[in-house]
């Protein structure tokens, strides 16, 4: 029997000994192509959680295990070059990177710092920015980039990892109407194609339709949903 | 010419002008790039007060100056992973902190505060043959270490918590950064006095980033800025007699304001 896609027991989270999120428990069984959402108020723990799934934040208490691997594990580290995080959009630092430089930085977990990139890796990183419709903003710095279409190269970042898992935080937050767009209909693409699962932190009720399983998020707590109703987009996404 | 190359003090400056244009400029670009501007003021009092107790314990002060930085690089790698801003305050006590004790080493001591000042008034003509060597050894470290890790260092300097999450050593690679910043800012205190250190450090990376590469090409066009800031500055201060590193500065300003306009420029046009 494979392990869960996350579990969860008794976890409290939380930043300077301060709680955010009070002893949850959740097992959620795995299968290929799963798409998970949290949803939740501001501040509710969504992302908290989904840093400790990342190892970024440490539980206070309590166990947390993503694909079967236990955060600071040695097996958690082998599987983190496997994942691909999109954080919650944010200005890019100070350091003037291509978009198509950006992209390769996904490729860093699997090249580890000293090996030389070869033809798979190429490969992964063009198909990549093709899936992401990024190839003709390559050359571009991405502090030119509009919020939409810096979504998008974070996204194609994150897929030339080839994760087996994509973690997505608010990816469609703080974008104009185009820019929202452009990511839900990327990533409704990806969870039709079903070659990577994914777990989404949203508000977007649209974004939740993708999601097979969703948690919700409140007063420290959280319990699980019924799924979001899936829009006529994803329907046909589901349907294909 | 000829009669100035067979002067040591002359070649020595010509071999760390070139040892330092090449490589210093990177520690420029990562300093601005992790936003630890404020920072090497810290280091530098750091490295006054270890010259002072080095003084004292009849060491030389250049080698304990920069025991001191390294020691304050692993402080500042500390209070920078709590970001720039949180982390001014904590350095602003570090520097003040340093200045004061140092004070205090030289009014209870018998130790001579001018010759521990000489770290600030550094002169690339004043540097002694072992100097020399270390400021080299310390370029060469620069560009050898910016060489082998330049894929852990774009990830760093791009966005830290994602170079975690890629599963490179993220932590290690900033405090190895920070450290190596902070020695290079001890050597260059050495080559150009401290209130000069930014000559070879932030002017030419000023100027790279004005060119719009990316951290490959940035680190190569600051060192062509570099060799041409600190050779340009040494021929300015020979011809019209002027002391070396603030005629270097004159030329790197030159640089960041050529090259700021030649970006406007381009900025307009697209």
């Amino acid at each position: 029997m494979s392990a869960p896609f996350l579990e969860a027991e008794e976890l409290v989270l939380g930043y300077g000994g301060r709680p955010v999120l009070r002893a949850a428990s959740l097992s959620v069984a795995d299968r290929p192509g799963l798409a998970l959402g949290f949803r939740g108020p501001n501040g509710a723990g969504k992302t908290t959680f989904l840093k400790a799934c990342l190892g970024l934040v440490e539980p206070l208490a309590g166990r947390l295990a993503l694909l079967g691997a236990e955060p600071g594990t040695r097996g958690f580290r082998s599987l983190l070059p496997r994942l691909g995080y999109v954080p919650q959009a944010r200005p890019p630092g100070r350091l003037r990177l291509s978009v198509e430089e950006a992209v390769w930085l996904g490729r860093c977990g699997r090249l580890g710092l000293f090996r030389r990139p070869g033809a798979r890796d190429r490969a992964a990183v063009g198909r990549a920015m093709e899936r992401a419709g990024v190839e003709g903003l390559a050359g571009r710095a991405v502090q030119e980039l509009s919020g939409g279409q810096y979504q998008r190269a974070s996204i194609a970042r994150a897929l030339a990892a080839e994760p087996e898992l994509l973690l997505l935080d608010e990816p469609s937050s703080h974008l104009d109407a185009e820019g929202r767009g452009g990511v839900l209909d990327l990533l409704t693409d990806i969870a039709r194609g079903g070659a990577e699962r994914l777990l989404l932190v949203s508000h977007d009720e649209e974004l939740l339709g993708l999601c097979g399983a969703l948690y919700d998020f409140e007063d420290g707590a959280v319990r699980e949903a019924a799924p979001a109703a899936p829009s006529p987009a994803v329907r046909e996404a589901r349907r294909a | 010419m000829p009669e100035l190359w067979a002067l040591a003090p002359f070649r020595r400056a010509i071999v760390a002008l070139a040892a330092t244009g090449l490589s210093f400029p990177a520690i420029g670009t990562y300093i601005l790039a992790l936003d630890l501007v404020s920072a090497r003021f810290a280091v530098m009092h750091a490295s006054l007060l270890g010259a002072a107790l080095g003084l004292l314990a009849g060491l030389p002060p250049l080698a304990s100056g920069l025991a001191a930085a390294l020691a304050a690089g692993a402080g500042v790698a500390r209070l920078s992973e709590r970001g720039a801003e949180r982390a001014s305050g904590a350095l602003g006590l570090v520097m003040t902190l340093s200045l004061g004790l140092a004070f205090i080493v030289f009014y209870k001591s018998e130790v001579n505060a001018i010759e521990a000042f000489d770290l600030f008034w550094g002169s690339v003509l004043a540097l002694s043959r072992p100097e020399l060597l270390l400021t080299c050894a310390g370029a060469a470290l620069v560009l050898v270490l910016s060489a082998v890790f330049l894929r852990g260092i774009r990830a760093l300097l791009y966005d830290r918590e994602l170079a975690g999450v890629l599963g490179l050593p993220a932590r290690a690679l900033h405090y190895g950064l920070v450290t190596l910043i902070c020695a290079g800012i001890a050597l260059a205190m050495r080559v150009t006095g401290a209130l000069m250190v930014d000559a070879v450090t932030i002017l030419p990376a000023l100027a790279a980033r004005s060119m719009r590469r990316g951290l490959a090409g940035t680190l190569a066009w600051g060192a062509a800025f570099g060799l041409a800031a600190n050779f340009g500055g040494f021929a300015l201060a020979l011809a019209l007699d002027l002391p070396t590193s603030p005629a270097i500065i004159l030329v790197g300003a030159a640089l960041v304001l050529g090259t700021g306009a030649i970006e406007r420029g381009r900025a307009k046009k697209r």
